[in-house]
C-alpha cells in the first residue's frame, strides 16, 4: 500500500509540484525581500557581534587598565596588549598599545566577557570591506572612535577606582620615581 | 637521621621526620593547606592564621605551621570547623583588600587569589569603606602598595633572617598595619629583592619590570648568574624576546632561591640598546657592516697573513673570564692549536691566577670548601672585609653560620666596624674584628702563623714540620707585626688558638689577598696558615678563594692562562707564553702583531697610555665584545659577542661546582655567541691553511659536543682530588718548602692629608657590565669616591660636594663627588672601580714576579675640595 503510494508520489512529480507551488506562491505575493542594501540596512538584533571597541567613562578617559586577560582570552590570538605605567598618573596601569587585528577576529567576543573593567564591547559594526588590509588592524585610538559611535551613553568610573585615581592626581610627578629599561 | 613518625592526615597515613611541621607534612602527603606566613626559609611566625586544621585532641584548631608532628597525631584539614574558620580568616583579609588584580603584576601567580578561589565565602559581610593608604614610594626600585599587604611579615623575616640587613619594619596595627622602612624614610638596603619574591601577595612588586609583564606570558628559562663567581641559579623571564624579569626558585641552586641586587635587577644589560650588533670590518678609517661570513674571512686571512710574516707567536689572545668554559676551551684551543701561539690569557690573571698557583702549589687542587662546609665550620677566617659586596651569596651563607649556626668569625681586613656602619657589613657580624692597616694582609697572617706555629694544639703535622715552621717565623718578631699592622701580640694569639683549635675551620680570602701586592707570596702564606692550624686536608676544612668574575674558576681550569693546560695540566717552561702583562709589553715593543681580546678590556686593568700605545702598535686588533669600548675604538675588526641569556654552556662558580648555562632568548641583533664565532673561526683558519676536509664542515658542532670533547680531554681526576692526595700534596709541599718569612721593615706613617686609595667592588655593580643595566644605576649611577665621614668633617667637604684627588701631590687630578660611608677606616678612600678610567692612572701599578698578576688597586693620595656641593 505504501509503496502504492509512492510510486503513485513519483509519477507525478508531486514533490517538484509542491515546490514549484512555494515558488509561485513567493513569486505572487506583494511583499519584496530582498533589501536594498547598502540604500537600505537591516535592524540587527541586540547582542549582535560585530567589530570589538573600546569604552570610555562619563569623563573621557579610557577604560581600559591594560591588563592583556582580552589577549589571553582571546582564541585566535589577534588581541596584543603593551601596557605600562601612566606617565602622568602614577601607578596607573594602561594600554600603552592595543592592537586588535580584525582580519584574524571570529567575532567571538570571548573578549568581550573576559575584560573585567568591561571596556570592550561588541559593536553593531561590519562594514569593513577594504582594499587595504592594513586597514583592519585598528589600534586603541581607532577603536576607541568606533565606540564613541556606538556607545554614545557612558558608564560612571566606580567609587574606589575614582578615589584612587583622585588621589594620584593630585600628587606631582617629580615624586614619583620612573626606572625603565634602555633609560641609561 | 632522625626519628620517623606516623600520623594521619585526612586519613592519609604519612611517615616523616621527628620535628617536622605539620604544613611540611601535609606537602609531603599531598595535602595543601592555604597559608600566608610560612615559608620554608623563615622561622614559623604564625601571624595570618590561615592555615588551622583540625588536630584529634586538641582543644582548639591549631596552626600548621607552628605544630610539629607527634607520634599517631589525627589531622584533618577540611572538615566543616576548619573551612568556616578559614572561610573567616579570607573574609577578613578581603575585607580590606583592593579589587586590583586585573593592575596588580602578582595577578596570575598571587597566593591570595589562589587560596581565595578554594577557600572563600564568596560573598562578604563587609559594608565599610576599604582602607586606603597614603602612597609612600619606596625608592626607585621596589614598588609598594600597602593597599594589597595581607600583613604576614613574610618581607621583614627574610630581610632580617635571612639577609640580614634589617631594613623593612612593621609599623602601626590592626587595621592601619604597614611595612616600610624605619621612619616612612626611603628604603636603604641591599636591594637583594627578596622581599618582593617573597611576598605571597603583589604588595611589593619590582618597579623595574613593572607592568611590562602578565605573569602567563613569561618565558622562563633556568640559567646562572654572570655577574660574580658565586654562581647563582636565576631564573631569565621574558616576553617574547625581551627578558623583563628575573626570579629564583626557593630552594633551587647554590644559591638556595637567594640573589643579590646584581642578580635581581641587573638584566637590564641584555637587551641594551647600545649592544654591539653587527660585525664590522674597519678599513682605512671606514667602520664597514660586514655579513658574518665575510667578517670571519677577513679575521681568518688576517691572522693567516700574521702567522706567515712573523710566525705563529706574533699573535696573542685574551679571554674575558664571563665566558663559559666551552668558549674559553675553543678559544685556548684556536690559539694553541690552530694557531699555533702560546700567548693566551683570561682576566683571571687580574688575581684568581695567584690563588689557583697558590693552592694547587700546597694542596693539588682548589676544590676544597664548599657552601655546606662554610655552614658546618665552628670558626670562619675571612680576609674578606668587602664580602657582602664582591660575593653577597657567599656573604648571606656566612652570616646563616654566625646567626643561625652561632660559628665564631674572625674578620680580617682595613674597614672599620660599628653600629652606625650597615649592617650587613661584615666586620659588623663578625664575632672578632681584626681591623688592620690597609695593606697589610701579609703581615696579619704572619702574625697568626706565628700563634699558630707556636700554639700548643694537636694537628697531624709532623714534629720536623712544625719546627720547620717555627724555626722560620723565629726572626719575625710580634712588635715588628704591630707596628705594621695595629694588632697587638695578644690578639693574635688568641686568634691564632682559636682557628687551630677548631672542629672545622674554613679560610676564606678575597681581593684583598689575591688582586692586592705580594698576592701570590700572600696565598702561599694563608695555605701555611692552614696547614699549620690543621685546618687543611680533612673533609670541611680548607680554604676558599672569592672569586670577582663568575668564571675565573672556570677560565683557569680550561687553559685560559698561558700556565696551564685545560684541567689544570701545567705547560713546560720553555713553552710559556705571555701573559696579559707581557703580551701588552710586547705589542708596544713590536713583537706581538695581532691580538685577539674577547670581552676583555686591559685598559681598565693597566696603564692607559701603554695599553693605547700598544693597540695602536698592532697590524691587527681583534675586538669580540658585548659593548663598545676603548678596545672598539681602536679595533680593526669587531665582532659583536652574545651575552650569557643567548647562550648555552658551563659556568664553574667559586666553589668549583660545574653549573649549566641554557639560552633564554635568540642573540640580540646579528650577535652571534662566543664559541659560535670561535668554532666559525676555527673552520675558516684550517680551511685557509688548505685542509679541504674542513670547509665542507659548514655546520657549527653543538655546544653538547664541545663539553664532551672537553670531559674526555681533561684527566680522569677531574674535577676532584681524592682526600689522600691532597694530604700527600700537603705533606710534600710542608717537607720540600722552603720557607722564609720577613716583616717589612717599617710601618708606613700617617702622614697628614694623605689618604689611602683603593679600588673597590660596590654591591651594586659587577664589572663593566652591570653598568649597562638600568636597575642597577638607579641605585650607584656615577662615579663617586667614598670617604669616612669624620675624614670629611675635618676638611670641611659635604656629601655630594666634588673633591680633587692627586698622586703624589704634583700631575693632573680626578675630580669626583664624595659619598659618605662609616665602613671605611679613617684615612681611607674607596672608589668603585666600575666607573671612569680615570682614577686608575693616580694608582701605581706593580706585577707578580711570579704569576703575572697586575696589582694596581691601591694607592695613597692627597685630596683637596674643589667646589661648592651640588644641590
Ligand atoms: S571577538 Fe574573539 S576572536 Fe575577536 S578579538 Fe575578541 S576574543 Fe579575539
Ligand atoms: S580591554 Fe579589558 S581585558 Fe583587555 S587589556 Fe583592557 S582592561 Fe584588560
Ligand atoms: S595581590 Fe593578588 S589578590 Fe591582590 S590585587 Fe594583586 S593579584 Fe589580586
Ligand atoms: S608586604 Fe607582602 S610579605 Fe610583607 S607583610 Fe605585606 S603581604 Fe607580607
Ligand atoms: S651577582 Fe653573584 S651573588 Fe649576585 S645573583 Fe649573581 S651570582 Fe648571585
Ligand atoms: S601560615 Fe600558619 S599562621 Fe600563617
Amino acid at each position: 500500500m505504501k509503496n502504492g503510494m509512492n510510486l503513485i508520489k513519483t509519477v507525478f512529480f508531486s514533490e517538484i509540484l509542491k515546490g514549484l507551488y512555494l515558488t509561485f506562491k513567493h513569486l505572487l505575493a506583494q511583499r519584496v525581500i530582498t533589501e536594498q542594501y547598502p540604500r537600505e540596512k537591516r535592524v540587527l538584533p541586540d547582542g549582535y557581534r560585530g567589530v570589538i571597541v573600546h569604552l570610555r567613562y562619563d569623563d573621557n578617559t579610557e577604560k581600559c587598565v591594560g591588563c592583556a586577560l582580552c589577549e589571553a582570552a582571546c582564541p585566535s590570538h589577534c588581541i596584543t596588549v603593551e601596557s605600562a605605567e601612566r606617565e602622568d598618573i602614577p601607578q596607573k596601569r594602561y594600554a600603552k598599545r592595543y592592537i586588535l587585528d580584525v582580519t584574524k577576529c571570529v567575532f567571538c567576543g570571548f573578549c568581550v566577557q573576559a575584560c573585567p573593567v568591561d571596556a570592550l564591547a561588541s559593536s553593531k559594526e561590519y562594514e569593513m570591506a577594504t582594499t587595504d588590509k592594513r586597514d583592519l588592524i585598528m589600534d586603541k585610538e581607532a577603536m576607541l572612535k568606533l565606540g564613541d559611535q556606538y556607545f554614545p551613553v557612558r558608564a560612571k568610573r566606580p567609587k574606589h577606582s575614582q578615589d584612587r585615581y583622585d588621589f594620584f592626581k593630585t600628587m606631582k610627578q617629580t615624586e614619583f620615581p620612573t626606572v625603565k629599561k634602555g633609560a641609561a | 637521621m632522625n626519628k620517623m613518625i606516623k600520623l594521619k592526615i585526612n586519613d592519609l597515613e604519612v611517615e616523616v621526620e621527628d620535628g617536622t611541621l605539620l604544613i611540611e607534612a601535609a606537602k609531603k602527603a599531598g595535602v595543601e593547606i592555604p597559608h600566608f606566613c610560612y615559608h620554608p626559609k623563615l622561622k614559623p611566625d604564625a601571624n595570618c592564621r590561615m592555615c588551622i586544621v583540625e588536630i584529634e585532641k586538641a582543644r582548639k584548631l591549631q596552626t600548621s605551621c607552628s605544630t610539629p608532628v607527634t607520634e599517631g597525631m589525627v589531622v584533618k584539614t577540611n572538615s566543616p570547623e576548619v573551612k568556616e574558620a578559614q572561610f573567616g580568616v579570607m573574609e577578613f583579609l578581603l575585607g580590606n583588600h583592593p579589587l586590583d588584580c586585573p593592575e596588580c603584576d602578582q595577578g596570575g601567580e598571587c597566593q591570595l587569589q589562589d587560596f581565595a578561589h578554594e577557600n572563600s565565602p564568596m560573598t562578604s559581610r563587609f559594608v565599610e569603606e576599604k582602607r586606603v593608604f597614603e602612597k609612600e614610594y619606596f625608592g626607585p626600585l621596589i614598588e609598594k602598595e600597602m593597599n594589597r599587604c595581607v600583613s604576614c611579615l613574610r618581607c621583614v623575616r627574610y630581610c632580617d633572617e635571612v639577609v640580614g640587613s634589617n631594613a623593612l619594619g612593621s609599623m602601626q596595627r590592626g587595621n592601619m598595619h604597614e611595612i616600610g622602612a624605619f621612619a616612612h624614610q626611603e628604603l636603604e638596603c641591599e636591594y637583594c629583592g627578596g622581599c618582593i619574591q617573597i611576598c605571597p601577595v603583589g604588595a611589593l612588586t619590582s618597579r623595574l619590570s613593572m607592568y611590562d609583564y602578565r605573569t602567563w606570558q613569561l618565558k622562563k628559562t633556568e640559567t646562572i648568574c654572570n655577574y660574580c663567581g658565586d654562581g647563582c641559579l636565576l631564573t631569565l623571564e621574558g616576553v617574547k624576546d625581551d627578558i623583563t624579569r628575573v626570579s629564583s626558585e626557593m630552594g633551587a641552586g647554590r644559591n638556595g632561591g637567594d640573589l643579590c641586587a646584581r642578580g635581581f635587577f641587573g638584566y637590564g644589560m641584555i637587551n641594551h640598546a647600545e649592544r654591539l650588533s653587527r660585525p664590522t670590518v674597519r678599513t682605512k678609517g671606514r667602520d664597514l657592516q660586514v655579513t658574518w661570513d665575510w667578517a670571519a674571512d677577513k679575521t681568518a686571512s688576517g691572522l693567516n697573513e700574521i702567522k706567515a710574516k712573523y710566525g705563529p707567536q706574533a699573535i696573542g689572545g685574551v679571554i674575558s673570564a664571563h665566558c663559559t668554559n666551552e668558549e674559553i676551551y675553543l678559544f685556548q684551543k684556536l690559539m694553541r692549536q690552530t694557531i699555533g701561539t702560546s700567548h693566551i690569557d683570561s682576566s683571571a690573571r687580574l688575581g684568581h691566577i695567584n690563588a689557583v698557583s697558590g693552592l694547587v702549589k700546597a694542596f693539588g687542587t682548589t676544590r676544597m670548601v664548599r657552601y655546606e662546609d662554610i655552614l658546618q665550620a665552628d670558626v670562619l677566617l675571612v680576609f674578606a672585609g668587602e664580602l657582602t659586596e664582591s660575593n653577597p651569596i657567599t656573604a648571606i651563607k656566612v652570616k646563616e653560620a654566625v646567626r643561625q649556626n652561632k660559628a665564631k668569625l674572625i674578620a680580617v681586613d682595613s674597614y672599620s666596624a660599628g653600629r652606625e656602619t650597615y649592617i650587613s657589613h661584615l666586620p659588623n657580624l663578625a664575632t672578632h674584628h681584626l681591623e688592620i692597616r690597609p695593606g697589610t694582609e701579609g703581615t696579619a697572617i704572619l702574625g697568626l702563623l706565628k700563634a699558630v706555629a707556636e700554639g700548643s694544639h694537636q694537628t697531624s703535622l709532623s714534629q720536623t714540620a712544625r719546627d720547620k715552621f717555627k724555626e722560620s717565623l723565629s726572626s719575625v718578631s710580634y712588635d715588628n707585626i704591630e707596628a705594621v699592622t695595629g694588632i697587638s701580640e695578644k690578639t693574635f694569639r688568641e686568634m691564632g688558638t682559636l682557628y687551630a683549635g677548631a672542629q672545622r675551620g674554613v679560610l676564606i680570602f678575597g681581593r684583598a689577598i689575591t688582586r692586592c701586592e705580594e698576592g701570590y707570596q700572600n696565598v702561599l702564606k694563608l695555605a701555611d696558615l692552614a696547614i699549620a692550624a690543621g685546618q687543611a686536608g680533612q673533609p670541611g676544612k680548607g680554604l676558599l678563594s672569592l672569586t670577582k668574575e663568575n668564571n675565573e674558576y672556570g677560565a683557569v681550569e680550561m687553559g685560559g692562562a698561558s700556565e696551564y693546560l685545560p684541567g689544570l695540566q701545567p705547560v713546560g717552561a720553555e713553552q710559556k707564553g705571555h701573559t696579559l702583562v707581557e703580551m701588552i709589553d710586547a705589542a708596544a715593543r713590536g713583537e706581538i702583531k695581532a691580538l685577539y681580546l674577547v670581552g676583555e678590556n686591559p685598559f681598565r686593568s693597566l696603564p692607559q697610555k701603554k695599553v693605547e700605545e700598544a693597540l695602536s702598535n698592532l697590524e691587527l686588533l681583534i675586538c669580540q665584545d658585548l659593548f663598545p669600548s676603548e678596545v672598539s675604538a681602536l679595533a680593526h675588526i669587531i665582532l659583536p659577542a652574545a651575552s650569557y641569556a643567548e647562550k648555552s654552556g658551563h659556568f664553574t662558580n667559586l666553589e668549583g661546582e660545574v653549573q649549566k648555562v641554557r639560552k633564554a632568548i635568540e642573540p640580540v641583533g646579528n650577535s652571534k655567541p662566543d664559541w659560535e664565532i670561535f668554532s666559525l673561526l676555527e673552520r675558516k683558519l684550517e680551511a685557509e691553511l688548505g685542509d679541504p676536509s674542513q670547509s665542507q664542515k659548514l655546520e657549527a658542532p653543538s655546544v653538547d659536543v664541545v663539553w664532551r670533547e672537553i670531559v674526555t680531554t681533561l684527566p680522569a681526576a677531574w674535577p676532584n682530588l681524592s682526600e689522600e692526595k691532597i694530604v700527600a700534596k700537603m705533606t710534600a709541599y710542608i717537607e720540600n718548602g722552603l720557607r722564609s718569612y720577613v716583616v717589612p721593615e717599617r710601618a708606613r706613617e700617617k702622614e697628614e692629608g694623605v689618604f689611602d686609595l683603593s679600588m673597590s667592588q660596590v654591591l651594586f655593580h659587577a664589572g663593566r657590565m652591570s653598568t649597562y643595566a638600568p636597575g642597577l644605576t638607579t641605585l650607584l649611577e656615577k662615579a663617586v669616591v667614598l670617604i669616612h665621614p669624620d675624614d670629611a668633617e675635618d676638611l670641611e667637604i659635604q656629601e655630594g660636594e666634588e673633591i680633587e684627588l692627586k698622586a703624589g701631590g704634583n700631575g693632573s687630578g680626578v675630580t669626583v663627588p664624595v659619598k659618605f660611608s662609616k665602613k671605611l677606616s679613617v684615612g681611607s678612600l674607596l672608589f668603585p672601580e666600575h666607573f671612569g678610567l680615570e682614577m686608575q692612572a693616580l694608582l701605581p701599578l706593580t706585577v707578580d714576579p711570579i704569576t703575572g698578576v697586575p696589582y694596581g688597586d691601591r694607592g695613597r693620595v692627597t685630596l683637596a675640595k674643589v667646589s661648592a656641593p651640588v644641590s
